[in-house]
């Protein structure tokens, strides 16, 4: 795992050859519009947001690799950077070693944004004709370009359909749609950002499915994928990046940095939350923060608290209340949510903040 | 050159797939000949005199003004609007995110507009011809070439209006100041000397500085007076002349707006 503040990671690259991403020291702000009584009154001042700060990071070829990280925390402008739609105001960045800004075409020819909005799409042509349109752009010509076509569109489950008109598809084959769109060219990088945004959970979970099983796997490109969503980086990355305000704040393999910031949290069932020895255990420090629930239908009451010996003083907690005799139904470790991660990381991480 | 054809045909598919609106467009088109007609027929024995050198009728004027004004609105207009059209779908980030190269993008996402437009003077033409228009059809391959630089100067024009809709969003109706100024003081539906005769000197000698001026006269003077180009080389050479500025400007416009939007990071926003 790579766990580093910003400085740090340059080192997050292990393997030789040429990363599929290289981001040196990235940097965008933006100059925030002003009222026209503020430009007035300081016509030369100018306010800024700084959408990314210098970012450092790598990613390898192959890789599922997270964004993760509240609204505005620079996910988009970093991929709009990678995509060469926006320039970087400070740094570099490089796929497959061709700088975004030297040379644009030739990324362009390895990188695919796909973003989750649906209006991308010519809602008045059907599913063919907008992978013909996008498979012409992206210079695929005759039977190399119908084969492609038609190999994509079995990648995503749309052959069969290709002939509707895209305005009568549902939101989960738009999105297929759009990742047919990215695959046409064979991208060596796939920018996926927040794909599941509009997909109900049931949907959500076939389109994850769909990603690691017949994007990220058999193309072999490398996937970087934008998200709020917890499960979506956990099953779906190999390593996540957790931004925040622009910063990058940590690099990791997701559950190793759930480990790394999880505050060992167990969840008692029992029937006997009354009882003299939970008094015993906070005695002597070996449980401290605990919430007593409510009684469930059965009787059984769930007891949270906190073990700060960790896993071994947990397996102590527990043989402790076995022996005092109490019913104990359940004893699990509460896992961390990925939304409780990152703002633990973005407290623990944010210059100024109470945990730093 | 694949990539203007390719966006070309989606956008045809795209216009098509509106029928009736498509129908409409070229049967009013048809129709709107027949006030034209007789519109020119009044005002033929006041104008008669004014348009010599430019047509021997009015209403011949009149045709081949209305032919100039559909390109001229088409070359103006079709950028900005198509660029509009593509920030507010979200299409205009994803195909400059292509390897395509910019100049077959924006021919790409105006060539539809173009080629309907022509596609509407060839109905303008033809109706007027069962209304009795009189033109020398073995001189129109010359005409078409006057035609095209009146396209491409005034595409010029267009690509600033574009460059200030990805600059600003807006274009500040650039537009219909180009088409109406030239329409108005450019001979499109009068002669330029009757605006000498009645407007302040200062306002007449704006036509000078307007193409139309010279491709409308060169045009009629082909088309409907049979005069070989090189008896209208002066006219087509000042309108080269224009071709190449606005061209070159419009080329500028468009570079820098990109670069900025780049900058700013608003290729997309609305």
């Amino acid at each position: 795992m790579t766990l580093a503040a910003p400085a740090d990671l340059h080192s997050v690259a292990t393997t030789s050859g040429e990363p599929a991403l290289r981001l040196h020291d990235l940097s965008k702000r933006f100059k925030v519009r002003r009222g026209l009584r503020e430009t007035l009154r300081h016509p030369r001042a100018a306010t800024w947001v700084h959408a990314v700060q210098h970012v450092s990071c790598e990613v390898q070829p192959g890789e599922f690799f997270g964004l993760l990280g509240p609204n505005g925390a620079g996910k988009t402008t970093l991929f709009k950077m990678l995509a060469t739609l926006t320039s970087p105001d400070e740094g570099w960045a490089a796929v497959h070693g061709v700088d975004v800004m030297k040379d644009p075409r030739a990324v362009r020819r390895m990188i695919a944004p796909v973003a989750a909005d649906e209006r991308g799409l010519h809602w008045r042509l059907s599913a063919l004709e907008n992978l013909r349109l996008f498979a012409t752009l992206y210079a695929l010509r005759g039977s190399e370009m119908n084969a492609r076509i038609d190999e994509v569109l079995g990648v995503v489950g749309l052959r069969g359909a290709e002939r509707r008109t895209v305005g009568t598809y549902s939101s989960g084959m738009r999105q297929r749609l759009l990742i047919a769109r990215a695959l046409l060219m064979r991208p060596r990088v796939l920018l996926l950002d927040e794909p599941t945004r509009s997909l109900d959970p049931v949907s959500a979970r076939d389109f994850r499915q769909f990603l690691r099983g017949e994007v990220a796997g058999p193309s072999g490109c490398t996937v970087v994928l934008a998200t709020h969503s917890p499960e979506e980086a956990l099953e779906l990355c190999d390593r996540v990046a957790v931004l925040n305000k622009g910063r990058l704040l940590a690099v990791g393999p997701a559950r190793a940095l759930e480990r790394q910031y999880s505050d060992e949290r167990y969840r008692v069932r029992t029937r006997d939350a009354g009882h003299r020895v939970w008094r015993e255990l906070e005695g002597r420090g070996a449980i401290d923060r605990v919430v007593v629930g409510g009684v469930d239908v059965d009787g059984w009451t769930s007891v949270e608290c906190h073990v700060p010996g960790g896993p071994d003083e947990a397996s102590q907690v527990l043989a402790t209340l076995a022996a005092a005799g109490l019913s104990v139904a359940g004893f699990d470790r509460l896992e961390l949510s990925l939304a409780d991660l990152i703002e633990r990381i973005v407290a623990v991480r944010t210059p100024g903040s109470a945990d730093a | 050159m694949r990539s203007a054809l390719a966006l070309i045909r989606a956008n045809f598919l795209t216009a098509a797939s509106y029928r009736l609106a498509w129908l409409m467009s070229v049967g009013g088109l048809a129709f709107q000949i027949v006030p034209t007609y007789y519109v020119a027929k009044t005002l033929d024995p006041y104008l008669g005199s004014a348009i010599k050198g430019e047509g021997s009728d009015y209403f011949g004027f009149l045709v081949m003004g209305t032919v100039a004004y559909l390109l001229l609105a088409a070359a103006v207009d079709s950028l900005p609007r198509a660029l509009e059209r593509g920030i507010n779908t979200g299409t205009l980030e994803l195909i400059f995110s292509t390897p395509s190269s910019v100049p077959s993008l924006l021919v790409g996402l105006t060539g539809y507009e173009l080629l309907w437009a022509t596609a509407r003077c060839l109905v303008v033409l033809g109706a007027a011809a069962v209304f009795g228009f009189h033109a020398h059809w073995s001189r129109f391959g010359e005409a078409a070439v006057i035609l095209a630089m009146i396209v491409a100067t005034y595409f010029g024009a267009g690509m600033i209006a574009g460059a200030m809709m990805i600059a600003y969003r807006r274009t500040g109706q650039l537009q219909q100041v180009v088409i109406v100024g030239s329409a108005m003081i450019g001979g499109v539906m009068y002669p330029t000397k009757l605006v000498t005769q009645v407007a302040p000197q200062w306002m007449a000698r704006i036509s000078d500085f307007v193409p139309m001026t010279y491709g409308i006269r060169a045009v009629r003077r082909v088309t409907i007076d049979d005069w070989p180009l090189r008896a209208v080389l002066t006219d087509v050479g000042m309108l080269g002349v224009f071709c190449v500025v606005f061209l070159a400007l419009g080329s500028v416009a468009m570079t820098h707006a990109l670069r900025r939007a780049r900058a700013e990071g608003t290729l997309s926003q609305y």
